[in-house]
């Protein structure tokens, strides 16, 4: 196990030299530049210039990707050309609103996805399982940004149980903070628990038709322990996908709920800088994001191992 | 209710009358009559909360944007302060002198006051800042304002002399944009202030928010009234719009009119001051077919000013057809109704001038929304006469170098300055009368040019309005830039807040807020 992990830790450099080139040359294909949003519509030709050249926007594409690759090396970000905060610092300032928001959309779908996923595998076709087609449809068929709208106005605005917008860290107020979590978290949260109760369903429902269900059950054993030990342990591994597929992305930021919610997250940071040709915060947040994506794949692909013996054996 | 905070003014003509004529002592308020208001309104702190959409790009007071607006006074003074007639008050200045010939200018710098830092600013340091203004890589926006500037210097520790190698008119306003830096801090201001103004900063997180703390030791005594202020940063306007709804901040900037109607009589509204910005539509010169007059002016009588105004921007806003506003001496009656919306009369001239099968492109930052929907307006109108119109969607990154380096066939925009002195429109790209990028070799029409530059040359009243209307008629005649409306900022605030000003461009003051 140890040496598959490294291997795979291993895959991880070339992809990111990849991303890295890639962000890099497509940034710099939008039309627009720093210097521009910088100085604003009012500048003159030889201020734009000058800003430029102090930017180093005038070197060869080449060099201005070695002079980043090389500060990257050294752990250096580089800073933003906009306030010339350090980018790393920027990062860090917004990963604990960003992963807040992560696990609490995954509390909120897993809470759902899971015995609703369950529970319609085991009574399909029955009064539960329509109604739970019913939310899974609504719910992806709903756009996050409208139920993120509704749930301002309704539960914010008009009933004032909980606050509209904001973010404090849990470690400065937990009450204040759950309170602030759970809208942008409910927002995305019954969207993914709608794809996770679908992938559940599917996969219990599978599960239950082999061999070895109809063994244990021949066995005499309780409709409780099939499902506990047997059923479940197997039908969790394209769960377990798809969880790893949405939290790394989740870790990449959500733009639309962050936007509504005022949620200080990677997502707002990156739409913003891209806005303003801040190529540094660019480039750092999105290698950071796709770093923590294989992270998160690999940390999945670990977990399989747990879930079923016969990977864990190497078959 | 809407209330225009700019009443009852004084025109910038009788102000120059009355202050500066050919040699005079500008006689400004004492600053202890001033304390004494001060101390009379003085209330408990608090802290007040304000929204805007979009984030604060740096702390530095020379860039002149309108996402800085939130710190630039209140975190810095600067040399005068402008009041919303543009009669100056004292801020760091104790008084200012124009020499007879008008190529002096000669500053009392006043004394005793601290930056942040605890260090005393000095003549010096205003020079310093002055020559910062003048260096176009370090002078932001500010930089246009010191074209006729020849030399600075401080003469003693309280006196400071600008040399110009023209007069300038238009720089007694400038002293009322001029920040004043502790010279230690100019390299980075980037991330750090360095201001004497009401507040400090306390802490800055860049997409998230900027903490003002009361300056305990500012030389105004008795401001600020808040202990703090904090400014959170939006990246929706509903998101805005719903924490105000919701109590979570106390001030919304630059509120969406749209939502005027609905909140009107929720939250407290103020308008901004009139003439800080105008919308038009630019027409490039410098190639067909808008390099023909009367194309241009079929143009302005294809556009439905009230339609837009209404449909666009809600009402919040009158439809204009010169860029001054009413109590400008470059304002004209005449002028306002020289283009009223006459699709058959433009289709006369565009048949007058041999154009058919006319075709251009309008780009729609997405930065500015009011600029896609202004331009489907017109395409529609255009549609009836004949002329096509392609609208491009862009981000506004995108669209900064297409209006600042004249790339366009024809753009919607929005420009300013004239409230502060008519010839201050021309420091937007397309407006001045050389360096112009909407007209061949830079050459914008030689009476505007002329005027601008002989209304910049004199401080005589009469002298000036004469200048002034030359410049203008020819402004109206050639209908490069076709003025729609003006920008009105709208600031919406609690019920609980009082003493909120928008100052004479747009930028929040906070040292009066107070908050029950």
């Amino acid at each position: 196990m140890a040496s598959y992990a490294l291997g795979r830790a291993l895959q991880f450099v070339p992809t990111l030299v990849l991303v890295s080139i890639v962000v890099f040359l497509m940034v710099r294909a939008i039309p627009g530049d720093a210097a521009h949003v910088l100085l604003g519509p009012t500048a003159k030709p030889q201020q734009i210039a000058a800003l430029r050249d102090e930017m180093g926007l005038d070197k060869p594409i080449w060099e201005q990707y070695l002079i980043w690759v090389k500060g990257i090396a050294r752990g250096d970000l580089g800073r933003s050309w906009i306030n010339n905060y350090p980018v790393a610092k920027l990062i860090e300032q917004k990963v604990p609103a960003t992963v807040a928001l992560a696990i609490g959309s995954l509390l909120v779908a897993l809470g759902v996805a899971i015995p609703v996923g369950i529970i319609s595998a085991l009574r399909a076709g029955s009064w539960f399982d329509r109604l739970a087609s019913l939310y899974n449809g609504l719910m992806l068929a709903i756009p996050t940004f409208w139920l993120g709208v509704l749930l301002v106005l309704v539960v914010s605005l008009k009933l004032k149980w909980l606050p509209p917008s904001g973010y404090v860290p849990i470690s400065e107020q937990p009450l204040q903070s759950a309170k602030l979590l759970l809208l942008p978290s409910l927002t995305l949260g019954v969207y993914l628990s709608a794809i996770f109760a679908r992938f559940l369903r599917t996969s219990v429902a599978e599960t239950l038709r082999q061999d070895y269900v109809r063994t244990a059950a021949a066995k005499g054993l309780s409709d409780r322990r099939i499902v506990g030990a047997h059923v479940l342990q197997n039908a969790m591994i394209p769960v377990v996908t798809m969880f790893g597929i949405q939290f790394g992305g989740l870790l990449g930021g959500a733009v639309i709920v962050e936007a509504i919610f005022d949620w200080p997250g990677l997502g707002r940071l990156l739409v913003t800088s891209i806005a303003s040709r801040d190529y540094a915060v660019v480039q750092g947040t999105i290698l950071l994001a796709a770093a923590a994506f294989l992270v998160v794949n690999l940390i999945t692909d670990l977990t399989y191992g747990l879930l079923d013996p016969r990977i864990r054996a190497g078959h | 209710m809407v209330r225009n905070t700019f009443q009852s003014r004084l025109s910038r003509r009788s102000f120059l009358a009355g202050t500066a004529g050919a040699a005079s002592l500008a006689a400004l308020p004492t600053i202890s009559a001033r304390n004494v208001v001060a101390a009379a309104l003085q209330q408990a702190g608090g802290k007040v909360t304000i929204g805007q959409v979009g984030d604060i790009q740096n702390l530095d007071p020379f860039a002149l944007l309108f996402l800085n607006y939130p710190f630039i006074e209140n975190v810095y003074d600067q040399l005068l302060r402008l009041d919303h007639e543009i009669k100056p008050s004292p801020a760091l200045l104790e008084s200012y002198t124009i020499s007879p010939d008008g190529l002096k200018f000669t500053l009392k710098v006043k004394q005793g006051i601290k930056y942040h830092s605890g260090n005393t600013m000095t003549a010096a340091d205003v020079a310093a800042n002055l020559e910062r203004a003048r260096n176009p890589d370090t002078a932001g926006n500010l930089f246009q304002n010191m074209a006729a500037v020849s030399k600075v210097t401080a003469v003693d520790d309280t006196t400071v002399e600008i040399d110009f190698t023209e007069p300038a008119a238009y720089f007694e306003s400038a002293l009322g944009l001029q920040p004043v830096v502790e010279p230690a801090g100019f390299d980075n201001l980037k991330g750090q202030e360095a201001g004497t103004g009401a507040f400090t900063v306390k802490e800055w997180i860049p997409n998230d928010h900027l903490t003002l703390v009361k300056n305990a030791d500012y030389w105004n005594t008795g401001r600020p009234l808040v202990d703090e202020a904090e400014v959170k940063i939006f990246s929706d306007e509903g998101a805005m719009v719903a924490a105000l709804e919701g109590g979570v901040i106390d001030v919304a900037l630059s509120f969406p009119p749209r939502e005027y109607e609905r909140l009107k009589d929720t939250f407290t509204f103020t308008q901004g001051q009139q003439g800080a910005n105008f919308y038009y539509l630019g027409l490039n010169a410098k190639q067909p077919p808008f390099d023909n007059k009367l194309v241009r002016q079929a143009m302005a009588h294809a556009l439905d000013r009230e339609t837009m105004v209404a449909n666009v921007l809600f009402g919040i806003g009158a439809p204009i057809m010169t860029p001054f506003p009413d109590f400008s001496p470059a304002y004209s009656p005449e002028h306002n109704q020289m283009y009223p919306y006459d699709l058959d009369k433009a289709k006369v001239l565009l048949e007058e001038a041999g154009v058919s099968n006319l075709s251009f492109s309008i780009p729609a930052p997405s930065g500015f929304p009011e600029f896609g929907k202004f331009a489907e307006i017109f395409q529609a109108d255009a549609a009836k006469i004949g002329v096509e119109i392609k609208i491009e969607p862009m981000d506004s990154a995108q669209w900064y170098p297409i209006l600042v380096d004249g790339t366009y066939e024809a753009t919607f925009s929005f420009a300013g300055g004239t409230q502060l002195y008519p010839t201050r429109i021309s420091l937007s790209s397309n407006f001045p009368g050389t360096g112009n990028v909407a007209w061949p070799d830079g050459k914008a029409p030689q009476a505007w040019a002329e005027g601008l530059a002989e209304a910049d040359a004199t401080f005589d009243p009469a002298k000036q309005k004469e200048a002034l209307k030359k410049a203008a008629d020819s402004f109206m005649d050639e209908a490069w830039n076709l003025p729609i409306s003006f920008r009105t900022t709208l600031f919406a605030t609690a019920k609980t807040i009082t003493g909120l000003d928008g100052g004479v461009y747009d930028q929040l003051r906070l040292d009066q807020v107070t908050k029950s």
